[in-house]
């Protein structure tokens, strides 16, 4: 049996994806599921992971699966940060008033506090320094539950005896 | 199922015994949605164990007071707890306003990450709102529920796959109608959808946090492969 398949690649899917779903306008209406987005990294990052094991590889365990799980919540809060200041440096409301428009053409119903959240994000300026610091608040229930969602990918994928 | 890759061979008495508590423990991690009698039958012929063992493991599995996980069940249910608990304290501490407030502000936001806690989808109390929405407070309840119910010794039968799926559909059919308004949520429908997703997930994972938790637990070491 040959080692196992390197986890940093099916991490950083699972944590990028994450991150695309909570910080990219338009896409964050995932998070309206409440924590799917970052279950659903958890799992594809095991589901990658599986897919890279060769037949001559040992098979996955539940220890793959717990790492998978935190090294995508990891890398999700930080490239969560990244996005939202790239994004807010780069567009600013532009990207804002996309997103309405595109949550205006999709035609669906969202409650008050959403649009009232759209308009306070407009007023905010952008925050480098305290966006860089909420790093440390994303991390831990990022990572809880993107372990969440690897163990229901283990639960899923998990070889058979 | 079982994974004990290095040791497929005969155990004999003496080793079963010095394994016995980890083979019962395997036995209860990966049998229990469908503990049948084949199941036990296959683990049973996987180690190669004579009938009178065969009959401890039963004896073994069909003892809820003698589950061996009690203890990482115990660390779950205390860790859900807190994790519910700090929910509802959230607007307990909102309401006090200064330094309480201070850490309500924290807690909020620790929360948000996985929750949209809109005002309007929330629970209040002390006109501040839970710390996340009421289809989350909902799956957090339900998930603590069923542990509940595993603690106290109840097998939940049915494969993982179907847990699964049974227990998501309901509530993605319910986000996804509300969303595009064929069908609008409303507060029982939220806590009726989440708390079935709470439950139905909290049976399929168990197992697997319970078997995290004795994985990193100091001083713990499994013999199988599990442990790798």
């Amino acid at each position: 049996m040959s080692s196992k398949p390197d986890k940093l690649i099916p991490s950083l899917y699972g944590g990028l994806l994450i991150a695309t779903l909570w910080a990219v306008p338009g896409l964050n209406l995932v998070n309206c599921l409440c924590c799917a987005g970052v279950i659903i990294g958890g799992f594809l990052s095991v589901l990658l992971y599986q897919k890279d094991i060769a037949p001559d590889m040992d098979q996955m365990v539940l220890r793959d699966c717990l790492q998978l799980g935190i090294y995508s919540g990891i890398i999700a809060s930080v490239a969560a940060v990244v996005i939202q200041v790239l994004v807010s440096l780069a567009f600013g409301n532009v990207a804002i008033d996309v997103m309405m428009k595109l949550v205006e053409r999709m035609n669906v119903d969202l409650p008050t506090e959403f649009y009232q959240l759209i308009e306070q994000a407009k007023e905010e300026e952008p925050n480098v320094i305290g966006s860089v610091l909420s790093i440390f608040i994303y991390v831990l229930p990022n990572s809880l539950f993107s372990v969440l969602g690897a163990l229901i990918g283990w639960n899923v994928f998990k070889p058979k005896a | 199922m079982l994974q004990d890759s290095t040791n497929r061979n005969h155990l004999n008495q003496r080793e079963f015994i010095k394994k016995r508590h980890w083979i019962v423990v395997h036995f209860e991690i990966d049998c229990k949605p469908a503990c049948g009698r084949q199941a036990r039958r296959s683990l049973a012929l996987h180690y190669n164990l004579k009938m009178y063992q065969y009959q401890t493991l039963l004896l073994y599995q069909l003892s809820p007071k003698m589950n061996p996980m009690k203890k990482e069940l115990n660390i779950l249910i205390a860790a859900v707890l807190l994790w519910c608990g700090f929910i509802l304290a959230t607007p307990v501490l909102a309401s006090f306003g200064g330094t309480s407030g201070d850490i309500a502000d924290i807690l909020y936001r620790l929360y948000g990450v996985v929750c949209h806690q809109f005002d309007s989808r929330s629970f209040h109390m002390y006109d501040h709102s839970f710390a996340v929405c009421i289809r989350c407070t909902a799956i957090y309840f339900g998930f603590f529920g069923s542990i509940i119910f595993v603690r106290s010794g109840v097998h939940f039968k049915g494969g993982r796959h179907h847990w699964i799926v049974g227990a998501a559909l309901p509530m993605f059919i319910d986000a996804l109608f509300d969303t595009v308004g064929i069908f609008p949520s409303s507060t029982v429908s939220r806590l009726i959808t989440g708390g079935i997703f709470g439950f139905g997930m909290a049976i399929v994972l168990v197992d697997s946090v319970l078997d995290a938790i004795r994985l990193y637990s100091p001083g713990k070491k499994l013999t199988h492969d599990i442990s790798n």
